[in-house]
Formats: C-alpha cells, structure tokens, sequence
C-alpha cells in the first residue's frame, strides 16, 4: 500500500484532535489500570489485618457450614464463598439476594475467625472502578467515556502507525540530550512502537469484557432477547427459579468441590482449584451449588469451568465446557484480567502500563509544547498547562495520598456524614483538585513542584506503614509478606523516579527562564511527523 | 517445573532478547556511530540479531507454552528494546563488547561503509 503524503496529514490531524479530546482521560484510564495489576497487592498493604498467609487450602466445611447454619437465609439468597489464594489470603463470604442487605465478611481460612478489616475501599474498591468508570456512576456514562477512549486509543494507534515512516528506527530512538520538544516526541514514539502489542491488546480487550454493556442487545438476540440464554452458553450460569418450598442447605462443600476440581484436571491435564463456590436459593428445594473455575492459575483464559450440582440430591446438573469461540474472548479477557499466575506477565504489563501512561502524557505534552510555539493566549496557556498537570503528575501524586489517607485516619474516623473509607476518597479527590489550581497558580513550576510532592508522598507512604503497622521492610521481607513489601518498594522506586524527574525539570526551567529573551523559534505549521 | 529452572528459562529468554535488541539496534548506521567503535560494522549484524531475537522464543515457549508466551514475548521484546535505547542514550559505551562481534576485523574488511 502506497501511503500518500496527503493520506499521513489526514492521519496527523486525527491523531492530534483525538488526542487532545481523549489524551487526558486515556492517561487517568492508564495509570489507574496500572496500579489496578496489582490491586490484590495493595489492598494487602491497605488492610492490615489481611497480610498474613496462612494454609489457603484448609478444608472450607468446618470454616463454611457453621457460618452458614447462623445466616438468616430466604429462598432468593444466593450465597458466594471465595475461596482463600496466595494473593488474597482468607476466604470471602457474601451474602446477597432476597429482601436483605448484601453482607461480606473476611474470614480466617484455617480458623473461620472473622477479621476485622480496616475500613478502606482498598485499590480494588477505588483504583481498580476508577479505571473502567471513572467513579461516573451517573446513568453509567462512566463506563462509556471509558469505552469511548478505548475505541479512540486503538484508533490513535492505527493513525499513530501511519504518522510515522521510520517504525524500525524508533524503536532505539531516544535523545535526550536534543532539544526538550525533540527528546519528548522520541520518548512519546518508542514508548508507543516497542509495546504497540500492549497498546492495541488493552483497549481492545477492555471494550470487550463490557461487551454486554455497550451492546446490551445485541448478543442476547439469538437467545429472544433473555441473558438467561446467554449468561447460560457464555459462562456456564444457571440460575435456577425459585419453587417456594424449603430444601436442604449444602452439608459438605468440599465434596463438590472435589469432584468439580477432578473433572477439571482430567480435561485439562493441568491441576485445577476452584476459586469460588455459589449456594444459589439457599434453603429453597431448587437450590443448587455451583463450583467455579473463573481464574485458572495456570490458563491466560478465564471462565475454564462453572458446574452445578443440585443441593439436596449431590447431582450433577450443568457442567460448563466453554465454546472455541467462547475460549477465544475469554483468552483476551483473561491477558486483561492478569489474575494467571505469571509474575513475569504480571510485572511487564506492570511497565507496559506506564510505557503507555508516558506515551500518553509526552503526546499531550508535545503538542501543548508545538501549539504554544504556534502563539496562544497567555491565559489559555495557563489553562492548558494546569490541565495537562493537574491530569498526569496531579493524579500520581493524590494517588500516593490516597495512601497516605489509608494509614492516617482513625480506624472508626468519620466527618461530614461520611464513614472512613469515603473519606479516604475525598483525600484523593481533594488533592487531585488541589494539584489543578496549583498548576494554574503556580503555572511552568509546577511539574518540578508536583514531582517533589509525589516523591514526599510515597516516602510518606512508607513511613507510616511502618510507624502504624511495624510493617517496615526488613520485617515484611521476613515475614515474607512479598505484597507489602513489593509496594513499599515500588513506593520507594516511584520517589526516586519523582525526584530524578523534578530535578530534571527544575533544570529545564532555569534554561527556559535564560532563554526567554524572544529568542524562541516558532515552528511551521502543522505538527511535524519526524 | 521447578522455580529454579522457570526463573533460568526467563534468564534466559531476557538475555537472548536483549543482545538480540542490541544486535539490531547496532545494524542502525547512527546507533553503530554512537557506540563510537573505528572498525566497520558487519553486513551479518542484522541477520544475528535477528536470529537471537528468534531464539528468545524457544525458552519462553518451554517455560509457559504458547498461550502465555503470547504475552509474555512481546513484552520481553518491548523491554528489551527500551532497554537498549536507554543504554544508547545514557550509556553507548556498555555496548562496545557486543559491537565488537559484529563488526568488520581489519584486514578482512568489506568494501561497504568504509569507515
């Protein structure tokens, strides 16, 4: 295909509009994705009383029945056990259908103590929806902002492939000792060509595990309009009718589970464990128990097995054995889920992530740059700038905060009506407004300034780990709580990096500042490709 | 598999895909002039670099089979790649050795670059 100069500029122009329209939410949408890869891991530093691993293998039955023989159960509740895992130390145990309020409680696998957990959304409350609704809860337009700037990364992708004639050269491309517009626009090039995989697979993958969202219809066409149908072939759910009349609790689960974990393993060839447990109209005479195999440690796709057994009679009813097809989506949603067990894959989309969080913020930060050149109203400039701060530096640091949030506040703190977790929240928020109308005060400086607060907030971070845990390295590393010390260390290794960055900018302040004379070039028209 | 021989595999599977980088990197006329070697550089730079970059695939696949290696391989590629670009930028010194075995030896050179 013969790609004319004309057919690049129209690509430069969608790129660039795209850019500016989406480039600010796209970067929230990444760097909230990347910290979510190891959501699990920061709720472990967020919740004290969850670090420690203990045998996750303990039978469920002497932890689980009890508990259940207490619960005031209707016909219509379903309840969902999830099962203890190296990552997520202690079994959960939920409660929700009928006519009463959801109920979740951690429980110690081996002893079926409940633990009294801090009071925090944690990363997987918080960061975690941040990155695919925004905290949008208004008729769901969060999730379609997010849609939206999926569709535009990949489209700002395809566009950015075409901008560019030299994609081998950029691969090793980075000059950073060039002019700032010149080492900008080769960081924001090789940090887009070296992990273009990543880049496509993401948003991709994203916009498909809320397929059902954006095309609520569509899918359940061929099942006359019911997901029943659909929930059914696609993921093995059977949710059966409630008949009225009352039936058996479950009196061992272990059982099914063990039976559920030898099909799997014998079709698979590698072992499997269930990870989840569903008593579906608990107590009614339809009540079923479904065994599931939602997150294989050993498989990139997910949804490897769903069976369902009939309470009272120990039958089985459905046993789930997904599509090829089927197979194929959930292998695109598993790499976008990471809950494999791969530390590799885990850590490279780790750096994958903020490859595409840097990508983002010098795209936005060259063509700010190249338009600035191009004269713009001093105020509009002021606005620009704090926008493109406040959205990339601002975020990171109120991220740290967050953090900081967590360890400071009482365990029973509340304040303006609101109970401990949200006002760990509003810390964020508050912060991440403030770092706004910082940038528009303090204007040029406040890069330098923000990457200082960023480095002050994550040594924070650790340092009250520390003081209101005793949780310092050293001690973690001993106690081999490998999460808690795996985000000490990245806290530690995102400081050094503010700091590098601050001091660097600090500098290219003081240059600009000699500079300012009027000497400054004004660039031709058009944003350069090259 | 044992830890030992998984985390050996990614050893070595990083290492091949890095030189392999830096081979390729290197078959780049201004990269070559950045690592600042007198000799010329070697028409078979390429090709060897090429050939690691492929060889790196063989203990992923080992190591995690094709499905995770579908992951896991381009990653390694991406990080290999900003890897070298950082040594090209920071450091060009560091991939002297390397360069040193795709270049031509005096004597025996090639009639191209004529360096």
């Amino acid at each position: 295909m013969h790609i004319t100069n004309e057919f690049r500029r129209s690509m430069n122009w969608l790129h660039t509009w795209l850019g500016i329209a989406l480039g600010g939410v796209l970067f929230v949408i990444f760097w909230m994705g990347t910290l979510t890869v190891f959501h699990l891991e920061i709720n472990r530093w967020m919740m004290p009383e969850t670090r420690s691993v203990t045998n996750v293998d303990a039978p469920l039955d002497p932890v689980i029945l009890p508990k259940i023989a207490e619960m005031e159960i209707e016909n219509e509740s379903t309840i969902f056990i999830g099962r203890a895992s190296e990552r997520q130390p202690h079994i959960r145990l939920i409660k929700f259908g009928g006519s009463a309020e959801r109920e979740e409680a951690y429980l110690h696998p081996e002893t079926g103590a409940e633990i009294e957990r801090t009071d925090t959304y944690g990363a997987s409350g918080f960061f975690y929806p941040f990155h695919y609704s925004l905290h949008v809860g208004w008729m769901g337009v969060g999730y379609w902002i997010v849609g939206l700037a999926a569709m535009a990364m990949l489209v700002l992708t395809v566009s950015g492939v075409f901008i560019h004639r030299k994609i081998f050269q950029d691969f090793f491309t980075f000059r950073p000792k060039k002019a700032a517009r010149r080492s900008t626009l080769d960081l924001h090039n090789m940090t887009a060509i070296v992990a273009l995989p990543f880049h496509i697979l993401f948003p991709l993958s994203g916009v498909l595990i809320f397929a059902l969202t954006y095309f609520p219809n569509a899918m359940v066409v061929g099942y006359g309009g019911e997901r029943a149908g659909l929930s059914e072939d696609r993921f093995g759910f059977h949710q059966p009718a409630v008949v009225g009349e009352p039936g058996a609790l479950p009196d061992s689960l272990d059982a099914f589970v063990s039976r559920a974990e030898t099909v799997w393993t014998e079709r698979s060839g590698a072992a499997a464990r269930a990870d989840g447990v569903r008593i579906m109209n608990a107590g009614d005479a339809s009540s079923t128990v479904m065994v599931q195999h939602a997150y294989p440690a050993s498989a990139v796709a997910r949804l490897q097995g769903n069976m369902t057994f009939e309470t009272a009679s120990g039958e089985i009813k459905t046993d789930f054995v997904p599509l090829p097809i089927s197979n194929a989506s959930s292998w695109i949603e598993g790499a976008h889920f990471i809950r494999f067990d791969s530390w590799a894959v885990r850590w490279l989309f780790f750096f994958g992530g903020l490859a595409g969080s840097a990508m983002i913020a010098t795209g936005m930060l060259f063509w700010m740059r190249a338009r600035i050149r191009k004269g713009m109203e001093p105020l509009t400039v002021r606005v620009v700038r704090a926008l493109t701060i406040g959205t990339t530096t601002g975020i990171m640091a109120s991220s740290a905060v967050f953090l900081i949030a967590n360890r400071v506040l009482a365990a029973d703190a509340a304040a303006f009506g609101v109970g401990r977790a949200d006002l760990e929240a509003a810390a964020f928020f508050v912060v991440w407004i403030a770092s706004f109308i910082h940038a528009g005060l303090r204007d040029k400086r406040a890069w330098a300034d923000q990457c200082w607060a960023m480095a002050a907030f994550c040594g924070l971070a650790v340092a009250l780990n520390w003081a209101t845990t005793g949780g310092h390295l050293i001690e973690t590393v001993r106690l081999d709580q490998r999460a808690v010390a795996g985000v000490d260390l990245t806290l530690l290794a995102a400081a050094a990096c503010a700091v590098w960055a601050a001091r660097k900018l600090n500098a290219a302040y003081k240059n600009d500042l000699a500079q300012a004379d009027g000497t400054s070039k004004v660039l031709p028209a058009g944003l350069p490709a090259e | 598999m044992s830890a030992g021989l998984s985390w050996g595999l990614l050893a070595s599977a990083s290492v091949l895909c890095g030189v392999g980088m830096a081979l390729l990197a290197l078959s780049q006329d201004r990269n070559w002039r950045t690592v600042g070697l007198a000799q010329a550089r070697a028409p078979y730079g390429r090709g060897l670099g090429w050939a690691f970059l492929t060889a790196s695939l063989v203990p992923v696949l080992l190591r995690d089979g094709l499905s995770f290696a579908a992951l896991l391989w381009p990653m390694l590629i991406a990080a290999s790649a900003i890897g070298v670009a950082m040594i090209l930028a920071y450091r060009p010194a560091l991939l002297r050795p390397l360069a040193r075995i795709a270049c031509v030896n005096e004597g025996t050179a090639a009639p191209r670059n004529g360096a």
